[in-house]
């Protein structure tokens, strides 16, 4: 055996790996060879020090916790993304064709031929005293909600929308009506990034009503799990009442992403009333998630007994 | 469904088969974190680093090696950062200052005896070695890899795998030496 073979496999097995007949090479050149013989002997030596090392021991009662931050990370990872791509984007030809008519009406009015129209009213910022608000939302014809600046110091924001014409909304988040303009982003508007923002928003909010409705309505039916998991941790700041507590069993049994169905037997958990713990047994009981049954025995299960309602 | 269908799913952009993917391999994720980390929080912390790179560069996964090797590679590079980013060095020994480890084998302070907590040594004495070597180390005869493996997972070459490999081991010799009858008692 020459130095390199046996270099070769001293790097690359573990010595009770290699085959009788191998060693008995290795042994034989080893004889031969002080620097194999020495790689030899570390190897031995390292392979009986690793086999004291304790093992890391892994607390597999944190991986339920660690999954949630990590699809929490990754949903803001998804809004962070979101926020670059800009819905206004135009394409570069675009700008080519308003060059050529702006060059158009410059001409036009040099050369007299062009009347100019009414100007168009600028867009006028609506103070919240002078806003009608249940008037602005009536309808649902309220869209293209963006929440545009909000002083996180003072709660003060700016959103603006669209109606017949463009709205500026000035206010503070302690503001009921400002509150009502959330909860109606948060369940009619379009775009992800202005429910998770309003969602957000309405994270101190723990008074309204339209904002426990508006959460409620997120919980069970936007289609964004980041919205839905952002939500549903609002949702946690309020006291359980009869509608927040189907809330959480509607998630338990119905939602696709076992990281809110998580979320939502953990709030539940909180309360130890026996209709919760049932009503959570059987909320759960077509789960398939095995790291979900498992949190539900170790939290309902007593010792030694099935786990069943009482 | 099969894993490369849940894959090609989560490429599209469904978050279910992301979920999935994260529930798949989020324990060997956190196991691997922690053979280099030694700590389940810090190990926790990249696991979460570790899956928003997964998810951010997914689209670029091209199912030419196995998924998990391709998770397995990130990690080992996201616990570097997080070693370096926790200034782990200054625990660790730079490469230059290799005389220091055979003062701590002279020391006469650090005369093992018998009842010298073995493992601890150990545990601390790996911690200790630059970061580099002490992945290779730790891939090689923690986890088993083989040379060409390791080299593939941290894209260096083999020289460069044996030569991390044979500068741990000529330090833990000179560590171990101590012990060498403890270990061979039996």
């Amino acid at each position: 055996m020459k130095c390199k073979q046996c270099e070769d496999i001293l790097l690359n097995y573990n010595l009770e790996d290699i085959p009788e007949n191998i060693k008995k090479q290795i042994d034989q050149h080893r004889n031969t060879c002080i620097r194999c013989s020495q790689l030899w002997e570390d190897n031995l030596l390292i392979t009986r020090a690793m086999q004291e090392l304790p093992d890391v021991k892994l607390d597999e009662e944190r991986i339920p916790f660690v999954h949630a931050k990590i699809m929490d990370r990754v949903h803001q990872e998804v809004f962070r993304q979101s926020a670059h791509i800009n819905p206004y984007r135009v394409p570069a030809r675009f700008w080519q064709t308003v060059t050529t008519v702006a060059a158009a009406l410059v001409i036009g009015i040099v050369l007299g031929n062009f009347v100019p129209g009414k100007p168009k009213p600028t867009t006028p910022d609506l103070p919240i005293a002078s806003a009608n608000f249940d008037e602005l939302l009536k309808d649902n014809t309220l869209n293209d909600i963006r929440i545009r600046e909000v002083n996180q110091t003072t709660g003060e924001l700016v959103i603006t929308a669209s109606r017949i014409n463009d709205l500026t909304l000035t206010g503070n988040i302690t503001d009921p009506e400002i509150q009502k303009v959330l909860a109606y982003a948060l369940v009619r508007d379009q775009n992800p990034g202005t429910r998770l923002r309003s969602v957000k928003l309405m994270e101190g909010v723990t008074t309204s009503k339209a904002v426990q409705q508006a959460l409620i309505t997120s919980v069970l039916q936007d289609e964004n799990q980041g919205v839905r998991q952002r939500a549903l941790r609002a949702l946690s700041q309020y006291s359980i009442n009869s509608d927040i507590r189907n809330a959480y069993l509607n998630v338990i049994s119905n939602d696709p992403s076992p990281a809110l169905r998580i979320e939502a037997i953990q709030i539940l958990m909180r309360d130890e009333d026996a209709a919760t713990r049932n009503a959570v047994i059987s909320a759960s009981e077509d789960e398939t998630n095995e790291m979900i049954q498992d949190i539900l025995k170790r939290y309902y299960q007593e010792p030694g007994q099935p786990l069943e309602k009482q | 469904m099969n894993e490369i269908e849940i894959i090609r799913r989560a490429q599209a952009g469904d978050m279910a088969a992301f979920e999935q993917i994260v529930q798949t391999y989020e324990k060997r994720v956190i196991m691997a974190a922690m053979q280099v980390c030694r700590n389940q929080q810090d190990a926790e912390d990249i696991t979460q680093d570790v899956f928003v790179s997964v998810y951010r560069n997914i689209g670029s996964f091209r199912f030419e090696a196995s998924f998990y090797s391709w998770i397995y590679r990130i990690t080992i590079n996201m616990a570097f950062n997080h070693s370096r980013q926790k200034k782990y060095h200054e625990f660790l020994i730079s490469e230059d200052n290799d005389d220091h480890y055979y003062a701590i084998a002279e020391d006469e302070t650090t005369e093992f005896s018998e009842n010298t907590d073995f493992q601890a040594v150990l545990d601390s004495v790996l911690k200790k070695l630059p970061e580099k070597q002490r992945t290779v180390f730790i891939m090689r005869y923690n986890q088993h890899l083989k040379i060409k493996e390791i080299a593939v997972i941290l894209n260096i070459g083999e020289g460069t795998v044996k030569k991390y490999l044979f500068r741990a081991q000529e330090k833990l010799r000179v560590l171990l030496k101590p012990f060498k009858n403890q270990l061979f008692k039996d």
